[in-house]
């Protein structure tokens, strides 16, 4: 069975997904404060 | 339009689509007209597919989408870093294996012909409205700054797009887009820093935000869950996540960006990107909205920002009612001036019940100055009920016309046309791409030379050139361009995304089951659209997928395990 090839960062694609869920929480918090803090 | 503002149009739009044409020479046959060879790096990929979402509308329609409703378009991508992840595992791996063309040839393999050429059909009709709307959004730009009528000005652009996508095919499409990527980010950013620039010299970025805020347009998150209202968190995160999942992993014009890649890692690591990039670049472009908002607070806006229909209006018998009205307006503008003066006045001293008075009066003026103008529309449809009411797309652009330095709205313009051609050729290439592969090669001629299939692909490209022109002239009746395209999206992409997911996920399921449940579902999401309170079209995408994936099981348990029948 041929191997997957690996990310070029991260070591596995579970953790570049784990990036991405991280950023996106990241971003969704730093809105929710921009929302708040203008209102 | 200044000449220095010409030159740079023309000389950017020249070098961008010579450059494209020169790198995609060579092209002999339809793997690497359609495919651009499957040679390309995740860098590519990933601004491919960036730039095949961001057209014209993105740049034309989200500011102006934002100066009116705020901030909270932003939430409808929370769902895309989340569908990328589904993607890269799922969808990849399958589309590489099998070595596809289209995303529909899989459909084929897995259930049977009538349910591949159901979902391509569903796609056709989709895809192909939306391009049509893709190649307005630039003809109205032409149309303002040339003051020539919008049907010559849609002519123009989609003969200028199908010219480009004809002879370039996808490495074309792929190459000069990683360039038009690179002066987008650019623009937007010179935009940006020109609109907090023009603000009053006591009036900096962060009061420019705080005047915004005070008037609702700081809106980005809403957690108040409600069916009915179109932008908020669950709306984004879950309906956003189906509508994203369909149209990256299921539409063509995303499939055949990410199929170019040369590896499943390449192809990956490009949709990553587009994850990691695509929520900020949103939020930027619709700040440069909230921005145009706040700077229209201390210089008077057109009370109607389309003048075509300004025109029509101070040409007809209620030339005297709008002239009053807009005097009204304008008085009131110069009056919430003082107001907002007086608010940043307070927030500068941190005299919070200062503050609290001042922003309270603000808001109030706010809403008389929104009446005046909803009595100004009311009287454009009284005048022709066929007006187009909805201004939002002329917002940004009648700003740059206006108020930006020479030099630089040539720039901005020729980014809009950039984002326009790259989409639409995109969106043509995927058309011509699914109608060669799914229909022509498949039923019509399955033993032809490369040459030929090279030669068909181009004249598909033509012909649905065309068709998408004819689309373009009915586009003004659609109100804001950016929330048309996803509303027509969202009426198919539920059902295409549920013969997926049941392709991948559910293996019992059969071609006949999913094939009727396909037809019942887009015909239920369809009679909720047309509801009189329709539910906001997010969850169409939701609900279509669900539907279709009960319903499929549903109807193979009736139909027990019978072998299927092959047509």
């Amino acid at each position: 069975m041929m191997q997957e090839e690996k990310p070029p960062f991260l070591k596995t694609w579970r953790n570049v997904y784990l990036l991405l869920v991280v950023v996106l929480g990241l971003f969704i918090l730093f809105l929710y404060s921009v929302t708040h803090y203008f209102l | 339009m200044s000449f220095i503002d010409w030159s740079v149009l023309l000389l950017t739009l020249l070098s961008i689509v010579l450059y494209g044409v020169w790198k995609s020479r060579g092209t002999k046959n339809i793997e690497g007209y359609l495919l651009a060879d499957r040679q390309l790096p995740w860098y590519q990929v990933g601004l491919s597919v960036m730039a095949t979402q961001a057209s014209a509308i993105t740049f034309l329609s989200a500011p102006g989408q934002a100066y009116g409703d705020g901030l909270r378009f932003v939430q409808f991508y929370f769902g895309l870093p989340l569908a990328m992840i589904v993607i890269c595992t799922a969808f990849i791996p399958v589309f590489h294996r099998l070595n596809v063309y289209t995303a529909y040839e899989y459909l084929e393999q897995r259930f049977d012909i009538k349910t591949r050429s159901l979902t391509a059909f569903l796609f056709l009709l989709q895809r192909g409205l939306s391009t049509g709307i893709t190649i307005y959004a630039p003809a109205i730009i032409l149309s303002t700054i040339l003051s020539v009528n919008i049907t010559y000005t849609t002519l123009f652009m989609g003969g200028v797009v199908i010219l480009y996508t004809v002879y370039g095919g996808t490495k074309a499409v792929s190459y000069t887009q990683m360039f038009q990527m690179a002066i987008i980010f650019g623009g937007l950013f010179f935009a940006g820093y020109m609109v907090v620039h023009l603000l009053p010299k006591e009036v900096g970025f962060m009061d420019a935000l705080h005047i915004a805020g005070k008037m609702g347009k700081m809106n980005a998150i809403d957690t108040k869950f409600d069916w009915n209202n179109r932008y908020n968190i669950w709306s984004g995160i879950i309906g956003g996540f189906f509508l994203q999942l369909s149209y990256f992993g299921t539409d063509q014009s995303q499939v055949g960006r990410y199929l170019t890649g040369k590896s499943i890692a390449q192809s990956r690591i490009g949709l990553v990107m587009n994850g990691l990039v695509k929520i900020p670049m949103q939020f930027l472009i619709l700040l440069i909205g909230t921005l145009v908002f706040a700077f229209y607070q201390f210089h008077t806006p057109p009370v109607f920002f389309n003048k075509v229909e300004v025109e029509n209006i101070q040409n007809s018998a209620f030339a005297t009612e709008y002239s009053e009205l807009q005097k009204k307006y304008e008085a009131q503008q110069v009056h919430k001036r003082e107001q907002v003066n007086e608010y940043l006045d307070a927030l500068r001293q941190q005299d919070q019940v200062r503050q609290r008075e001042t922003g309270i009066a603000l808001q109030e003026t706010n809403v008389k100055t929104e009446a005046v103008r909803s009595d100004v529309l009311k009287l454009l449809k009284k005048n022709n009920d066929k007006a187009d009411t909805n201004d939002t797309n002329y917002v940004f652009l009648s700003f740059v016309m206006e108020y930006l330095p020479v030099g630089l709205v040539g720039l901005l313009i020729a980014i809009i046309f950039l984002a326009a051609m790259g989409s639409t050729a995109s969106g043509l290439n995927s058309l011509a791409s699914t109608t060669i592969v799914d229909f022509y090669k498949r039923f019509h001629k399955k033993e032809a030379t490369d040459a030929h299939y090279l030669s068909a692909s181009r004249w598909a490209t033509v012909l649905w050139g065309i068709f998408c022109v004819i689309v373009a002239f009915f586009a003004s009746r659609l109100g804001n361009l950016i929330e048309a395209v996803n509303i027509l999206g969202s009426l198919f992409y539920g059902t295409i995304l549920g013969i997926f997911l049941v392709a991948f996920w559910m293996k019992k399921v059969k071609g006949t089951a999913v094939f009727y449940a396909a037809m019942i579902t887009e015909c239920c999401v369809i009679i909720i659209s047309l509801q009189e309170h329709p539910i906001a079209f997010l969850w169409l995408n939701v609900i279509g997928c669900l539907l279709l994936m009960i319903l499929a099981w549903v109807i193979q348990q009736f139909r027990g395990s019978q072998k299927e029948e092959l047509p």
